[in-house]
């Protein structure tokens, strides 16, 4: 499956949009469907998810791929 | 030049691809020993120098599956993943399973021993009374200690590497 982009930093902006809705990392993960060590891993830039994982978070979390997963090319 | 060069993308379907056959092929592996384990029973005489090699395999296999998840924290995950889904946690699961097989195998060397060496029923019958309950003292704290003690040893080794890898509690929430 396509990775939704190689993420090598923090990812602060899918951090922020999880505590605007004010959930912690295992109620969002619960909700997506997936791990709280992988939620945790993908805030950390340490996991690089799938595009249709990013397209979960980003429903979840009422949130456009740009808004949460784009980074302009280095 | 540039032979060892890093490159920034891979062509992930074709890694995945790859991936899944190496999956597939370890249930390949382990049908054939399994398969392999079955039949030479019935054509060699009972004995664990024929299977040796076979239950190697499948045994080694296990084993490296639970380390190496426990190790990059995947086993935690799986068994979040699992409890959060399933009515049974799965140290529910495994202490049930552990229980139900410790059974199986005490009831088949009762009845093996009754069947075996006893003469008349009577003797049948205290045979299979002192084996199947002997098998079930020793294989049932085997079973309990492999499944439901090493399930959580490897969950707690898991969860400490992935803390590890998560860094603060800050982070988390």
């Amino acid at each position: 499956m396509t990775r939704c982009l190689v993420m090598t930093m923090k990812n602060i902006k899918l951090k922020m949009a999880r505590v605007e809705h004010d959930l912690s990392q295992a109620e969002l993960a619960e909700r997506v469907g997936v791990s709280r060590q992988t939620i945790g891993l993908i805030e950390l830039g340490n996991y690089n998810p799938t595009l249709k994982l990013c397209l979960a978070i980003c429903h979840t979390l009422n949130k456009t791929l740009d808004d949460l997963f784009w980074q302009d090319a280095e | 030049m540039g032979l060892f060069k890093k490159r920034a993308v891979q062509d992930e379907r074709v890694v995945n691809m790859k991936n899944k056959i190496y999956a597939e092929l370890y249930i390949l592996i382990l049908v054939i020993c399994a398969a392999s384990v079955v039949i030479k029973r019935f054509v060699y005489e009972p004995g664990f120098e024929h299977i040796s090699t076979e239950l190697t395999i499948l045994i080694a296999g296990g084993l490296y599956y639970t380390y190496r998840s426990a190790k990059l924290g995947v086993f935690s995950a799986e068994v979040e993943l699992h409890d959060r889904q399933s009515k049974w946690s799965m140290q529910k699961k495994n202490l049930v399973m552990s229980i139900g097989l410790g059974v199986v195998i005490a009831l088949a060397f009762g009845i093996n021993s009754a069947v075996q060496y006893a003469e008349g029923f009577a003797q049948s019958v205290y045979y299979f009374l002192l084996t199947a309950f002997g098998s079930l003292m020793i294989y049932l704290p085997v079973f309990i200690m492999l499944l439901v003690v090493g399930s959580e040893l490897a969950k707690r080794k898991s969860e400490r590497e992935i803390d590890k890898m998560l860094g603060d509690d800050d982070e988390k929430y």
